[in-house]
């Protein structure tokens, strides 16, 4: 090559001719693999980087994870952790402050990256402060982390990007090995640090009385996940149905409780990072303080209501709905008749454990949020006014 | 039973100490029956223990090669010794359907379906993980339950008692020579004792004897050629092994074969293994004067038992000297020597005379004399693999003697 174009040459120096064609599609649309956005590829490739979050750290013989990145000495101490993030990371860590409470029953608090300094946090001793960010390098969460090690806390990240900021800060933590995430709207990224969270609360329970059952019941269910997110990927064109009918609403509620409220918050984020339309996630027991008021025949509620602990308060949440003339669009489990009556929509999941729900929940809110920003025009990988990684506070 | 059924110990044994220091797990006595008892009335049972253990527990315990073209049916060896099992065990051998049963941390039972390939070699350190990682589907019930610490065979005596006796009487040979006693051939009553059976029967082996003015109190169950002495007084769910001397005042106690109490003085909720002798007047306190839990005390960390009663543990070949006095819940380790009060639990193969300032270790070249000598008094000749079994605990409870500064506990 030289600056004024190329030649080609044999080895031994002689000139061959070659033919100039011109390609009809771009880099970016290699890297999609086929797939029109970013984002949708992203989703698609949840069945294996669900596997991949997980591959190598189940140990079956103990009914239980292994985290190679984190001393066992250190897990065994902590009395309370304290989770910081941000975004689609700070749903991931309230998904996570129920797991750590219900399996291995460890306090858990979830601030967000930006508050951490400055809300005065209590940092006892014996205290793990969780950092979940999947570029590794939010401006307000590496700060968090900073701050947690001068107040002398032990501190973890969880991070998709390897050696970068937040996981250098933290020293050690779980790789969610998702590969890399170019759509600005988070997706596997999300599913995968669930996946992380669940393999942290198991390992910290099992040292801390979890049963050896439910240790091998939570492998079983985990490892079916990937095939299970398979499955429903396969319903896409459903969702896009259901996306058609709704792409022109204004507002939308996402309604949940327990492992299936941060799934609302991220469904509604979802949907408002890349459609523009304004949307909310509530705890769905908080509607009968307030929002319930804005339910009407034009703003439609997603209603999740597969997590079996929890179901039958959701029952209700939906008959409130219907009585004030509201649509609902439900995610349920295969198989719940009751919901399937009292539903416009429904997108049904297969079943799982409650801790492992939001993994394969989210997945049909991922879909619906792409598909109506499909609908409505939207430049779906660089949605307006947003960056991929938040480096500034 | 179309399956062969495979007792199997795993690695979560530490617990039971000093109870399987000596002994496979499925040979420990609760509520009058072992594990090996009541797996053996249901299969020919195989079985895979600590590497230690097995030349010891083969003099005593027949085991079938593994037949690998059968099915197999894995029982871990710590399962609660409870009658009810036995069925249970049957039908689910018979159901030839694969699956895997935890309780607690511990497997409690596999099924493998024939043609499941078992590996060359396996042993208590592999053989829960093998199962473990066969991903056979996982049973929805509990189906056993496990002894998992020392203290248990206690806690599961009363509620097992009636129910393993009665299986005992129901498969015996026994005849009701009272109103609620059973007793088997060679049996010698004297005309003064006294049985009580309104709340469970009792029942004598092959060739007890039962010496003038001795009392019973069922449920009460009497091992083979085990003799009860003048006056001694049996109450409440005792069960004695064969070929013991029992004296004095024992109350809801399990005693292990060859094990001599001749004199007075009370035993209370306690576990006594073989080959133990507990001088005149040892006596063993099992109500803590406030009336409370029982705790028991390790270095590092403290148990709680939940039982208001809970009397010793004592090891095998533990010794006890006149008077001695054993405090409320305190775990007696192998082939120690008590003397007075003994306040604190006491590692293995130590001389504990701790109120009189002296606690020094036991050698185990004495140890196995001693053996030696109370085998010969049995008629049993004192095997290479007995004496070796002694020199292994020896080494292996080596720790509990050398805690810093502090006089040894265990």
């Amino acid at each position: 090559m030289h600056p004024d174009g190329f030649e080609t040459r044999t080895l031994e120096g002689a000139p061959v001719s070659k033919r100039v064609q011109q390609i009809a599609f771009s880099l970016p649309d290699i890297e999609r693999g086929g797939f029109p956005h970013f984002m949708l590829k992203e989703i698609s490739e949840q069945p294996e980087s669900i596997h991949n979050a997980f591959r190598g750290r189940i140990v079956r013989s103990e009914g239980t994870a292994k985290l190679g990145g984190i001393d066992e000495a250190l897990l065994r101490k902590v009395k309370r952790c304290h989770i910081v993030a941000c975004g689609t990371s700070w749903n991931a860590g309230m998904i996570g402050k129920y797991l750590l409470e219900n399996l291995a029953r460890i306090p858990t608090q979830v601030t967000f990256g930006a508050e951490f300094r400055y809300a005065h946090p209590v940092i006892e001793p014996d205290t793990l402060v969780i950092a979940i960010s999947q570029s590794g390098e939010t401006a307000d969460t590496l700060a968090g982390v900073r701050e947690a090690k001068l107040m002398g806390a032990e501190t973890i990240g969880i991070c998709n990007v390897v050696g970068s900021s937040i996981a250098r800060e933290c020293g050690k933590g779980i790789y969610i090995h998702a590969g890399p995430e170019i759509g600005v709207a988070s997706t596997k990224a999300f599913t995968s640090q669930l996946i992380a969270l669940n393999l942290l609360a198991v390992h910290m329970g099992r040292m801390r009385g979890m049963s050896l059952r439910a240790g091998l019941l939570f492998l079983d269910a985990l490892e079916l996940l990937p095939s299970q997110a398979e499955a429903l990927l396969k319903n896409r064109e459903e969702i896009r149905a259901i996306a058609r009918k709704y792409a022109a609403c204004k507002d939308f509620l996402f309604i949940g409780r327990l492992y299936e409220y941060p799934v609302a918050l991220e469904g509604a984020l979802k949907l408002k990072e890349i459609s523009y339309i304004h949307a909310e996630g509530v705890q769905a027991a908080e509607m009968k303080h307030g929002p319930i008021a804005l339910i009407d025949a034009e703003v439609p509620t997603v209603v999740l209501a597969a997590q079996t602990e929890i179901r039958d308060k959701m029952v209700g949440n939906a008959n409130e709905i219907r009585a004030r003339g509201g649509r609902i669009i439900a995610v349920i489990q295969e198989g719940d008749a009751e919901m399937e009556g009292l539903a416009q929509e429904v997108i049904r999941i297969p079943r799982t454990l409650d801790p492992l729900l939001p993994v394969l929940a989210v997945i049909p809110l991922q879909l619906l949020a792409y598909y109506i920003a499909v609908e409505r025009g939207c430049d779906i990988d660089k949605p307006r006014n947003l960056a991929k990684s938040v480096t500034v506070e | 039973m179309d399956a062969q059924i495979v007792l199997f110990e795993d690695h979560l044994l530490g617990r039971m100490n000093p109870i399987t220091l000596t002994r496979p797990a499925f040979g420990v006595t609760c509520a009058c029956c072992t594990l090996f008892e009541l797996a053996s009335a249901a299969g020919e049972p195989s079985w895979i223990v600590r590497d230690y253990l097995e030349k010891t527990a083969l003099q005593r315990y027949p085991r079938p090669a593994l037949d690998r073209t059968r099915a197999h049916l894995f029982l871990n060896a710590s399962l609660v010794p409870d009658s009810r099992y036995v069925e249970r065990v049957r039908s689910l051998g018979e159901t030839g359907k694969p699956f895997i049963a935890t309780v607690g941390d511990r497997v409690s039972a596999a099924f493998l379906p024939a043609g499941v390939a078992l590996p060359a070699a396996l042993s208590s350190e592999t053989v829960t993980p093998w199962l473990l990682e066969s991903k056979l589907p996982l049973h929805e019930e509990e189906l056993f339950k496990t002894l998992d610490h020392q203290y248990e065979v206690i806690k599961h005596l009363e509620p097992l008692f009636d129910v393993n006796i009665r299986y005992r009487i129901a498969h015996g040979r026994y005849r009701e020579v009272k109103p609620g006693v059973f007793a088997a051939e060679g049996v010698s009553i004297a005309d003064t004792a006294i049985f009580r059976t309104a709340h469970g029967p009792v029942v004598l082996d092959a060739d007890v004897e039962a010496l003038d003015f001795t009392y019973f109190v069922g449920p009460v169950y009497v091992g083979a050629k085990s003799r009860i002495i003048e006056r001694a007084s049996l109450k409440d769910h005792v069960c004695i092994g064969e070929t013991c001397k029992i004296g004095g005042e024992v109350e809801a106690s399990i005693v292990e074969s060859f094990t001599n109490k001749q004199h007075h003085g009370f035993l209370g909720h306690s576990w006594v293994g073989s080959w133990v002798n507990l001088g005149a007047g040892t006596s063993n306190s099992d109500l803590k004067n406030t009336y409370g839990e029982v705790r028991l005390e390790f270095p590092h960390r403290r148990e709680d038992t939940g039982m208001q009663f809970l009397g010793s543990i004592i090891g095998d070949y533990a010794k006890s000297a006149i008077n001695t006095s054993i405090f409320t819940g305190k775990i007696i380790g192998v082939s120690s020597m008590l003397y007075g009060f003994i306040g604190t639990n006491v590692p293995s193969f130590c001389n504990y005379a701790r109120s009189f300032g002296q606690i020094t270790e036991c050698p185990v070249d004495q140890a196995i004399l001693i053996q030696k000598r109370m085998f010969a008094r049995r008629g049993i000749h004192q095997s290479a693999e007995d004496a070796a079994l002694l020199r292994e605990v020896f080494e292996m409870t080596r720790a509990e003697r050398l805690i810093s500064d502090e006089p040894p506990a265990l």
